[in-house]
Order: structure tokens, then C-alpha cells, then sequence
């Protein structure tokens, strides 16, 4: 299955950094960690953003490569800012980034749902012959239809 | 039939997604394995709102290892003392006399027969959130105080309370709601040890009206005495350094340099 790559590649990733990380007893200072989880959700969300755009046919590589990187870089960076000037920007960055991954999540389930009813619809009505995929397509869901 | 369809040509985009996946999957387990390290091993930073819990175990952790610097130090310190008092009949009964009064001051390890008084908050208590604390649940301060006092009264010649000596410099006393003994904190169950004559230690922590009347009348378990054999103290760990006081001046020694002494004892 293609579609399962991506999932496959991120858990083989987190077994090789973490297998890395407990063989070369790696550490990162404590004052480090919080930037590094708010650049991990950062990258979560580019991800989730990459995959729903993947989806809708406007996937852009150079876009996402840069979004990932930039994204990551910029959370971590306002979440250091910050603390210097004793405002807590990780949470902002946490709760923005945290709805958009929700909000991605979502329209990807609904994408999949849709492709799932045209499967059924489809071999019950295997006489009628319309470009199924196309009416799908134009009929984008709304984003406030309920996460 | 596909909803992929519009992306068949941009089928490429799984690859990209998948690696960049592999990158954000190690920085997730960078950022699961720093997490659970701290977990385990508590938090260490230089970062003092994140490091005050850490930062009082490493300062616990350096005083227990100079208690125990000190400690072996003042033994090497006795070792070299009876290799010097070994010269002269002078020095060896001067040494002797020495070695005697480090038993007393309470800076060397000592074994004898004595008591063991173990005592500990009562277990009975019942903490519920209407009734007011009794304080009479609770060991004090000064309950040790007093059975250590107790002790010497009946002839107590070596105490220790949790492993900590009691010499002429030691305090015991509550700091918020911890004893320190020595400034070293102790916790229930506080075991008391006293060389000495068993006999006159045992009788004397069950006077009538003693010290310990008051404790075991809330609940005689909270107080609980055995009669050992052997029992094996350590040395006070403490500071000895004087500021202040000073012998007269005809106690005080002539001052010789180290390689004087040194001489001598070669003699």
C-alpha cells in the first residue's frame, strides 16, 4: 500500500532516532526540550497540511519542503522569544498549530470517507457510467462543517 | 475510481510526505526520549524555575560525599597520629591521651553494648479533614532532645540518632516540619543508639513520669526499646573548627612546623 508510506517512514524514523539516541546517549539541555516539542508539532502539522494538499491535487514540493523546515525553525525560535520576554509564545504556537493539525486531520477523514461511499455507490450502480471522481472533487466540504 | 485522481500526476508527493516523515519521526523520538530521561533522572538545568527540586538533590548528594571525605580524612588523620605517637614514650602517651578524647569529642567510630529507642509518628492517626491535627501524633524535636538527655543522664557514653552522632556541637532541632540533627535532616521512624550500661539506659528510658510517659500515652507502639549487644556508632561528621573560643594561653601548645614533628617521629 503507497498510501501507508508516510506512516511507515515516521515510525521507522522515531525507532531510528530513538534506537540513535539510546546508543550514543545523546542529550538535550532541559532548557531546550520545550522548543524542540513545539518544533515537532510544527512538523506535524506541515505534514498533516502536505498530505491534505496531496490530496486536493495542489501539492506543491517546494512549498512543503520549505514549510517544514521554516515552520519548525519559526515555532521553535517563538517559543524561545518567549521566554526571554516572559510571555509563554509556546502555547500559542501549541494551540495554533494544534487546531490546524486537527483541522487537516479531519478533511483528510472526510476524504477518505467520501472515497469509501463512491466505492459502495459505485458497484451498486456499476451500469451508470459518470466521472464520479470529478463531482467528488468539485464538491469541496466545508472546513467549519464540524471538526 | 479514485480521489486521487486530480493527483495521479503529483503522485510523488507520498514519497516527499514519507520522507519527510522519516525526519519528523526522529525529531519526535529526540523529543519522546529527552522527555522520559527527565522522567527518570529528573529535570538538570541551568534554568533555576526548572532546576530548584534538582538543584537541592545535587547539593544533597556534594554534602553527603564531603561528609563522607571528612570522615575518611579524620581516619587517616588518627592513622597518622599513632604512627607519630609510636617515636617517644612522650608521644605515644600523649597520643593515647589524644585518641581518648576524640572517643569523647565523638570524632571516631565507637562499639559497645546499649539501647536502641526507636520512635515513630503514630500510625492510629486518623487524618480526616474535620478533626483538628494532634500534635501528640507526632515525634518533636524535642522528644529527641529529651531522651537523648535522658540517655546521658543515665549514663549514656555514645548517642547517635538516624546515624548521626550526637556531639558538644549538635543541634537537634525542627526546621518547617523536619528534624535536623547535626543540620543533616532525619524522618520517622527516628532510632535512637546509646552505649552504655543496658541496665541503667533501659531503666532510665522507663522512669515513671519520664520522658517517654507522654509519647506512649497516645500510643505505647509510637515508642518501642531494645536492649542490643553490639552496637556500632559513627563518627560525628560535623564541623570542629573554632572561631571564638580559646584556650588560656598556657594550654596552648608551642607551635612546631609539620617537618619538626615529622622528624621527631623518625627518631
Amino acid at each position: 500500500m503507497k498510501s501507508w508510506m508516510p506512516v511507515i517512514s515516521l515510525f521507522s524514523g522515531f525507532a531510528v532516532g530513538f534506537a540513535a539516541f539510546t546508543a550514543f546517549k545523546w542529550q538535550i539541555p532541559a532548557d531546550y526540550a520545550p522548543y524542540l516539542s513545539v518544533a515537532a508539532l510544527a512538523g506535524l502539522d506541515t505534514v498533516f497540511g502536505g498530505v491534505k494538499a496531496g490530496i486536493e491535487g495542489r501539492f506543491q514540493n517546494d512549498i512543503f519542503a520549505s514549510g517544514f523546515i521554516l515552520n519548525t525553525l519559526l515555532a521553535a525560535s517563538l517559543a524561545w522569544l518567549g521566554d526571554r520576554i516572559g510571555v509563554n509564545l509556546a502555547l500559542v504556537a501549541v494551540i495554533v498549530l494544534g487546531s490546524r493539525v486537527f483541522l487537516n486531520l479531519s478533511l483528510i477523514r472526510r476524504y477518505y470517507l467520501n472515497k469509501h461511499a463512491l466505492a459502495k455507490s459505485v458497484q451498486q450502480e456499476e451500469s451508470i457510467q459518470t466521472p464520479l471522481s470529478a463531482s467528488v472533487l468539485a464538491q469541496k466540504p466545508e472546513t467549519g462543517g464540524g471538526i | 475510481m479514485s480521489v486521487f485522481s486530480a493527483s495521479m500526476n503529483h503522485r510523488s508527493f507520498l514519497w516527499q510526505i514519507s520522507a519527510v516523515c522519516f525526519v519528523l519521526g526522529m525529531v519526535l523520538a529526540a523529543s519522546a526520549f529527552t522527555v522520559t530521561q527527565f522522567a527518570r533522572n529528573g529535570v538538570r538545568s541551568n534554568n533555576p524555575a526548572l532546576s530548584y527540586g534538582s538543584g537541592t538533590q545535587v547539593a544533597a548528594e556534594k554534602a553527603q560525599q564531603s561528609e563522607g571525605e571528612i570522615n575518611k580524612l579524620r581516619e587517616r588523620n588518627t592513622e597518622l597520629e599513632n604512627k607519630l605517637g609510636k617515636g617517644t614514650d612522650a608521644a605515644s602517651t600523649l597520643n593515647k591521651e589524644l585518641q581518648e578524647t576524640k572517643v569523647i569529642a565523638g570524632l571516631t567510630e565507637v562499639s559497645g553494648p546499649g539501647v536502641q529507642i526507636t520512635l515513630n509518628d503514630n500510625a492510629k492517626e486518623s487524618l480526616t479533614q474535620n478533626e483538628p491535627v494532634n500534635l501528640g501524633n507526632y515525634i518533636h524535636d524535642i522528644d529527641i532532645a529529651n531522651v537523648v538527655n535522658e540517655l546521658k543522664v543515665s549514663g549514656a557514653e555514645a548517642i547517635a540518632v538516624n546515624g548521626q552522632r550526637i556531639s558538644a556541637q549538635t543541634a537537634i532541632r525542627c526546621v518547617g516540619s523536619v528534624v535536623h540533627i547535626n543540620f543533616v535532616p532525619a524522618a520517622p521512624p527516628y532510632i535512637i543508639q546509646a552505649i552504655g550500661s543496658t541496665d541503667a539506659l533501659y531503666g532510665g528510658m522507663n522512669l515513671p513520669q519520664g520522658v517517654l510517659d507522654e509519647i506512649r500515652k497516645v500510643n505505647p507502639s509510637m515508642v518501642r526499646i531494645d536492649k542490643k549487644s553490639k552496637l556500632v556508632l559513627p563518627a560525628y561528621s560535623g564541623s570542629t573548627l573554632m572561631h571564638f573560643a580559646q584556650p588560656p594561653k598556657s594550654a596552648l601548645p608551642e607551635k612546631r612546623s609539620i617537618q619538626e614533628s615529622e622528624k621527631d617521629a623518625q627518631k
